[in-house]
């Protein structure tokens, strides 16, 4: 297996790379999946509507 | 009983025309349904809700030594609206984990090309699906894609990520691919988990006696044999991993009722594993399995049964009531009904027979007798279709697609499972089924060992959807 030589400085940069990234798909990964459901049907409905698992009245 | 996301992953496949069974990782469903049945720990509820078209939401509570909780959401490209029931009227069969029902490749293929002409209607030939969860009060989350790469392939990624709180702590990020490939009578699975990096392969072959294509047309064989193997290798421990199985699916003639045998063998381990299973009535499933392990000689004896309590049956749909009239007359009363999953796929491949509705009009009136009409191909296709039926075969298979129609059409109200193991001594109960428009499910585990048989697991969840 072909090693990858990296310095110190450039392997601390990846890893803060790799943490944001992380961070930022852990916290988008719902609201993602949200606006996709929203962005399909044509009646748009409301933030509460999509959010809610309890079936609307 | 399937949780919700393994509810919505179900219909996903159903949709799209993905087969979740034709998987090596399914080769032993049957006697895992029946024997290792999970049973809910403490109390937990769920609440789940389709909230637009395509997407649908899913919030749980659980009470076990403290309370924790979940929301869930799910986005799907295709609709769907024709599988997707909620808990009130979806019949209880399909979410209860019970004997499965084994298709043959020829069943496998007439389905397949029903599924395409399906799939041309609905527009979205390669559909995905997204899943995320996150927990509470931990923040984990869970996610998913699922997504068809063509009509045989499909790619499946599922992560967990857990959050940094603190500086000191290390988040911690669990990702696992699959790209699956299947077709009537193979599958292979490529899976890479970023744990330890792990690479698996896994393969299944299915066989049958109608496996070619030149086979009879006229009448569908659900017997079928499969057999398959997968293969493990961490990259980081440089550790291996191996198991092999087969499995003989097949109904018995004289009634239909269907049963499966399976060898499971895995030769680092050294364990040697049989089952059979049996459904011997409607209500009703039997399984008993011999483990032994060449190494230690240890060896266990399992023994598994669930009866279903059922209400009445469904009708036949008055469509088909209506086409089937001289076949419902017969004295054996053999009801064909599509619409339903396991049924539909033994229907017999009708494409090249010759149908009353297909006369011509000779010299301007209807001829009454089609063979008159035909040409020479259709002829001898038609005579190769009688020549080839064997009448104790399809007196086997018309049991077997009567059982099969009248399981699908029953009514079932509830279900109770036990399971013992004679070496581990102990027991198992669960008792699953719906009440109003709630479907509930509760176990216990009875630990034998000691003196005084001792509660190891007990719990209740309900479910509402939709």
């Amino acid at each position: 297996m072909v090693a990858l030589h990296l310095s110190e400085e450039s392997r601390e940069r990846l890893g803060k790379v790799m943490g944001t990234t992380r961070d930022i798909v852990h916290y988008s990964w719902i609201p993602f999946i949200l606006y996709l459901g929203w962005a399909s049907t044509s009646t748009k409905p409301n933030f509460v509507q999509l959010l809610s698992p309890f079936p609307s009245a | 009983m399937l949780t919700y996301m393994d509810y919505i992953q179900k219909c996903f496949s159903e949709t799209s025309g993905w087969n979740d069974d034709m998987s090596y990782e399914q080769i032993l469903r049957t006697p895992n349904n029946l024997l290792q049945f999970k049973i809910p720990s403490g109390f937990q509820v769920s609440v789940a809700s389709k909230n637009t078209e395509n997407s649908y939401s899913s919030a749980t509570l659980r009470q076990l030594n403290r309370l924790n909780g979940s929301v869930s959401y799910f986005y799907s490209s295709n609709d769907m609206k024709n599988a997707y029931k909620g808990t009130g009227t979806l019949p209880l069969w399909s979410v209860i984990d019970d004997y499965r029902f084994i298709r043959s490749p020829k069943q496998e293929r007439v389905l397949q090309r029903r599924k395409k002409a399906e799939k041309k209607d609905l527009g979205d030939r390669n559909p995905y699906l997204l899943y995320g969860k996150m927990y509470f009060p931990s923040q984990f989350l869970e996610g998913m894609i699922v997504k068809r790469l063509s009509d045989s392939t499909q790619m499946t990624l599922r992560f967990i990520n857990t959050p940094k709180f603190r500086k000191l702590t290390k988040n911690c990020s669990i990702l696992t691919l699959y790209l699956q490939r299947q077709n009537d009578h193979n599958a292979t699975d490529f899976i890479y988990s970023s744990t330890e990096s792990l690479l698996g392969l896994r393969c299944l072959y299915k066989l049958g006696s109608d496996f070619s294509l030149s086979s009879s047309p006229g009448y569908t064989d659900s017997t079928s044999l499969s057999a398959g193997f997968e293969l493990w290798f961490a990259l980081l421990s440089m550790s291996p991993g191996l198991s092999t199985a087969v499995r003989y699916s097949t109904h018995i003639s004289s009634s239909g009722k269907p049963l499966t045998m399976t060898l499971a063998l895995n030769p680092l381990l050294g364990t040697i594993e049989s089952t059979y299973s049996i459904k011997p009535g409607l209500n009703s499933t039997f399984c008993s399995k011999y483990t032994f392990n060449i190494y230690s000689y240890e060896s266990d004896f399992l023994l598994g049964f669930s009866l279903f309590r059922c209400n009445g049956y469904n009708p036949p749909s008055p469509q088909l009531q209506s086409t089937n009239k001289t076949i419902a007359d017969s004295p054996d009363k053999v009801s064909f009904q599509t619409g339903e999953i396991h049924t539909e796929n033994l229907q017999p491949n009708r494409s090249n027979t010759i149908q009353r509705n297909d006369t011509k009009k000779v010299g301007g009136r209807s001829d009454k007798y089609p063979f008159n009409v035909m040409d020479e191909d259709q002829h001898h296709q038609l005579l190769t279709t009688f020549m080839g039926i064997t009448p104790g075969k399809l007196l086997t298979e018309n049991n077997a697609r009567h059982f099969l129609d009248t399981f699908n059409r029953s009514q079932f109200s509830s279900a109770f499972k036990c399971a013992a193991s004679v070496a581990r001594k102990d027991v198992k109960f669960a008792w699953e089924g719906r009440f109003k428009d709630l479907l509930l499910s509760s176990g216990v585990h009875i630990d034998c060992n000691d003196s005084i048989p001792r509660v190891d697991k007990c719990g209740l969840e309900i479910q509402y959807s939709s």
